[in-house]
């Protein structure tokens, strides 16, 4: 029977035997996390995200799978008006209300559309 | 930090993409993938206009390589110096420019955006060793247009996800980086565990 080598690489390869143990740790960290990422947002329960301040209402719209004219009242606009590019942080300074107000009124937009949009 | 950092897209659009590739390939911990996925799904909200956010990155992205390889070819003199200083040293010297010769042109390209976190790193290697500028430029131009083209894609088509997406894609390129480094490592130390065994044993 031959040998393990560990020993000898020790002595004689360290840097490279310390990279390589060091390079096999961080691949099964960086495995376990992928996996987790993925499996975390394949559930259902987590397909809706929190509304952030950098967002444009056009992401939201793509976020959570609404028409972008769904959120037009929340900004007081009508179907003709150009489409909004600013994001939520600067449209609610320019409203003049608060985050949480514009972020309320979002969730509350989408979901009246969702419980009149058929399935 | 990153929310300041993705609330900047929207008021500097494709400048703000192209000062953060240019940082991300000089290996500053600029979080590029998400501002790229990021920004992928404001085109595809019609919030940045597709040519020229594809441009800006492109072009920092291209232009960061360059600063990276002229960093490591400056510097490189020194190194060379110092590898050439003990036999040992002069030995693993030829080996890496062997490797650099026949790998390079390949590893350069798809540490672009396979094995995106060692690419930086390759800018600065690739700088201070025998290879040519041109092979460099063609290689990682090629690289850097399938990074960008990736990341910004992705971005549209799973516009309004850049973050799970993100955090999905970031930890799936640390992996394959770090199976590299594994994969590399793990065949010089068999090649002298190899070597090893033939010699007489003392």
């Amino acid at each position: 029977m031959t040998r393990l080598p560990w020993r000898r690489l020790w002595k004689t390869q360290r840097t490279a035997f310390v990279v390589f143990l060091a390079a096999f740790a961080l691949m099964l960290f960086f495995a376990g996390r992928a996996v987790f990422f993925t499996i975390y947002w394949m559930d259902p329960s987590h397909a809706d995200l929190p509304i952030e301040v950098w967002m444009t209402p056009g992401y939201v719209a793509r976020s959570y799978d609404v028409p972008p004219d769904v959120l037009r009242p929340v900004f007081g606009l009508d179907p003709d008006s150009p489409p909004m590019h600013q994001n939520l942080a600067k449209l609610a300074r320019d409203m003049d209300v608060t985050l949480e107000q514009l972020q309320l009124d979002i969730t509350q937009a989408v979901q009246i559309y969702r419980q009149a949009a058929p399935k | 930090m990153i929310e300041s950092l993705l609330q900047s897209i929207a008021d500097f659009g494709p400048v703000l993409l192209f000062v953060i590739t240019f940082l991300s390939c000089l290996a500053l911990p600029v979080p590029s993938s998400l501002v790229m996925l990021t920004g992928g799904g404001f085109v595809a909200a019609g919030d940045l206009p597709l040519w020229s956010t594809f441009g800006a990155a492109f072009a920092g992205a291209v232009l960061g390589d360059q600063i990276g390889f002229a960093i490591g070819r400056l510097g490189g003199g020194r190194l060379q110096t110092w590898l050439g200083a003990t036999p040992p040293r002069a030995r693993l010297r030829e080996q890496a420019q062997a490797l650099i010769l026949r790998w390079g042109g390949v590893g350069v390209f798809l540490s672009r955006w396979l094995f995106s976190p060692l690419g930086p790193y390759l800018n600065f290697a690739a700088g201070a060793s025998v290879m040519q500028w041109h092979r460099f430029t063609v290689w990682g131009v090629a690289g850097e247009a399938v990074w960008v083209s990736l990341y910004l894609g992705l971005g549209y088509m799973f516009a309004g996800h850049a973050k799970e997406l993100a955090d999905v894609l970031g930890n799936t390129s640390g992996f394959l980086a770090a199976g590299v480094v594994m994969a590399c490592t793990g065949l010089w130390l068999w090649k002298s565990h190899r070597k090893a065994g033939n010699a007489p044993r003392g």
